[in-house]
């Protein structure tokens, strides 16, 4: 042996004085990067990086999830509430595999996470090794990049790559696949590299003038502007920005599902939520106006219901940084390629001080007929409990400066709706994928993400019961988001449109429930279940004040619908506010 | 119109570099709209491994094949993407295929 590389045995770690293992280098990039939390589940063919990991302890913590789902949605929750890259690990195989879901999520939901994934050796790769799947391959669709590694000297320029791909441009997902020989390889100490470009990718386009000039014409020129916030205002940083650009031109402001907190909900300009299940005014008025600014949003399917009848009266701008989303679903009029800050403090420059009263005055209007049809009579309702004075209550309670994290459903709709975000980043649901099961494992990410902020779970009692599991992460690592279930026992929206459009046929979505205070209690979580009006403020402060994990079950009316609703193939217009006459 | 009356044959042509699952991502964009292709040539340049260029003959319409053209230069290897209608342009540039394939026959 070499007389100038002495060997250090630490249990089964090898290090050289002059050479380190590329499980260790892979470590020490992400310290590089900033990185201070990894969640993850180790297996086979990523043991050399938890042996490493043992030894970090001190410069990265590792939460222990129960299932690598719980890892990839924690790591989403994380990135969400603090702007940082989320991390997840796991090994290959069905390590990799279970990442898939949250990998999706993270596409269309424009998150920054990076992924690693252990891999059989490199001699193994391709012949059905044990827990051998082509995980680059599976991933391909579900990530804005990703890269195998089958030597340790790639590891530090895949680990810059994939954390400079992931928060740049529209931020998405990446995974690094390393191979189990690379991770025990041997290789020279060297100092990391950051990336900071690659040559065929412009993640930050060029402000183009002669486009804001454009848009800027259009606005100065319109009678009933709106504006459409999405979850691009909140990546760039432009709520301030967009709140000056509002009170300057005097244009109502809605907000998409994910766009939530961008445009506080107080605001005299603010016009509501968009969506299938989005607030009345907020859709009528979109086929009222004569003009359409998208910002940072996508014109999904679930914003614009049927796209031939959407806003064919109005002209469109639409700002984002992703080229590919320019006339994908909605024809734009004028098109603007730029972040969303840059795009905003450019318009203001460009735009005339207005006001436009009467516009404004109509979408109060139209919320007063939601009020008086629907909200009213769920704040207000006779008995049953129903969701929306659940969520009315909390957000009082928090005065709407948690960080409320929802999953998929019709409680995830009622909480978008009337939780009354304050601040920007304090929303953190399943958008464009719809994933169930993301609340729990999300929260426990939004938590650590954000210490010291009130972090809440509000979970039907369908999707609690895909990540469950995720308790265990909370119980051993005393993390203290607060969990409401609301309890209808049934698969809520699911059975919403069997009664609305397969004349009541409850086809597989009445639910026997377990007891969940009994499961939360066998994890160690205090938890209360209540079914009384009178008892929910009362418990609802006792877990908003709770120093620790705490679960609070209520059980809500059984066969409740959520309204507003853009039925499938309507247009946005044709928005209900209750259930059409059989 | 029915769509399948407007679609035509478009000549997609892109360079990008050439990393492992780069021409993955760009069938992926094309199957996912169902796009068909009737036919593909990928090369590397020549004197320039990591970088190469591909060729495409498809089937669709003129609003597709313009999207699938942002989508492709979406992907982070991809340098440019470039859309000519008809096949002229494809057959220029598959030109070194059809030398490849005449070889193969001559060495046959």
């Amino acid at each position: 042996m070499d007389a100038l590389q002495i060997e250090i045995e630490a249990g089964e770690r090898t290090q050289t004085a002059n050479k380190i293992a590329g499980s260790e280098l892979l470590l020490r990039c992400l310290v590089e990067e900033g990185v201070t939390i990894l969640f993850g589940y180790p297996g086979g063919a990523i043991m050399p990086v938890y042996d490493a990991l043992y030894h970090y302890a001190d410069k990265l913590e590792h939460i222990l999830v129960r299932h690598e789902q719980g890892a990839v949605h924690a790591a989403q929750g994380y990135a969400r509430v603090s702007g940082k890259v989320g991390v997840a690990i796991s090994t290959s195989g069905p390590g990799a595999t279970n990442l898939v879901t949250g990998l999706a999520d993270a596409l269309i939901d424009s998150t920054r996470i990076v992924c690693i994934t252990g891999q059989v050796s490199a001699h193994l790769l391709g012949t059905d090794a044990f827990q051998e799947i082509d995980v680059i391959n599976t991933t391909t669709p579900v990530t804005k990049w990703n890269i195998q590694v089958v030597e340790a000297k790639d590891i530090a320029s895949a680990v810059a790559r994939a954390f400079y791909i992931a928060k740049t441009g529209r931020p998405g997902p990446v995974l690094i696949d390393i191979t189990k020989d690379a991770q025990n390889e041997l290789i020279e100490e060297s100092s990391y590299q950051k990336c900071h470009g690659i040559r065929t990718y412009k993640p930050k386009p060029v402000l183009n003038m002669l486009q804001v000039e454009d848009a800027a014409a259009l606005i100065n020129q319109a009678r009933k502007p709106y504006l459409l916030a999405g979850q691009g205002i909140l990546l760039s940083g432009a709520s301030k920005e967009l709140v000056a650009f509002s009170e300057t031109t005097g244009i109502p402001v809605a907000c998409t599902l994910l766009g939530l907190g961008s445009f506080p909900t107080d605001h005299p300009n603010y016009a509501g939520m968009l969506g299938m299940h989005g607030n009345y005014a907020a859709n009528v008025n979109t086929n009222e106006c004569d003009l359409l600014i998208g910002v940072g949003m996508r014109f999904d399917d679930r914003v614009t219901g049927n796209v031939d009848r959407y806003a064919r009266q109005a002209k469109v701008i639409h700002i984002d940084i992703d080229k590919a989303e320019f006339n994908k679903a909605v024809k734009a009029n004028v098109v603007v390629h730029a972040d969303a800050k840059e795009a905003l403090q450019a318009l203001l420059c460009k735009c005339e001080r207005r006001t436009h009263e009467e516009w404004v005055k109509s979408f109060r209007d139209l919320h007063a007929i939601e009020y008086e049809k629907v909200i009213g009579k769920e704040f207000h309702a006779s008995g049953q409990i129903t969701m929306g004075e659940v969520i009315n209550k909390l957000s009082v309670i928090t005065g709407g400066k948690a960080v409320l994290v929802t999953d998929v459903g019709q409680h995830q709709m009622v909480a978008s709706r009337y939780y009354e975000f304050k601040d920007p980043g304090t929303q953190v649901t399943s958008g464009g994928a719809g994933t169930m099961g993301f609340a729990l494992p999300a929260a426990i990410g939004a938590k650590l993400g954000q210490p010291d902020k009130q972090v809440v779970a509000v979970i039907g009692d369908g999707g609690f019961q895909m990540t469950l599991q995720e308790l265990g992460t909370i119980m051993q690592y005393e993390i203290p988001v607060k969990i409401i279930i609301l309890n209808n026992n049934f698969l809520g929206m699911v059975r919403q449109w069997q009664e609305l459009f397969h004349e009541k046929r409850y086809s597989f979505t009445e639910m026997t429930n377990p007891d969940f205070v009994k499961i939360a209690e066998a994890y160690k979580i205090p938890a209360q279940r209540v079914t009384e009006r009178e008892d929910v403020p009362g418990a609802l402060k006792i877990l908003v004040e709770s120093r620790t994990p705490s679960l609070l079950e209520i059980v809500v009316g059984k066969e409740h619908n959520v309204f507003p609703m853009v039925p499938a193939g309507a247009g946005v217009a044709d928005v209900l506010l209750e259930a059409p006459a059989v | 119109m029915n769509v399948e009356s407007m679609k035509q044959d478009f000549t997609l042509e892109i360079t990008a570099d050439n990393g492992v699952s780069v021409l993955n991502r760009i069938l992926n964009v094309l199957s996912r709209r169902r796009v068909r292709i009737k036919r593909v040539v990928a090369q590397e340049r020549e004197g320039e491994f990591h970088r190469g260029a591909a060729v495409l003959l498809l089937d669709t319409t003129s609003d597709v094949v313009e999207k699938l053209k942002h989508q492709v230069e979406k992907i982070v290897e991809v340098e440019e993407a470039m859309y000519t209608e008809e096949c002229g342009s494809f057959c220029e540039s598959s030109e070194w295929n059809n030398k490849q394939i005449d070889q193969t026959k001559q060495d046959a």
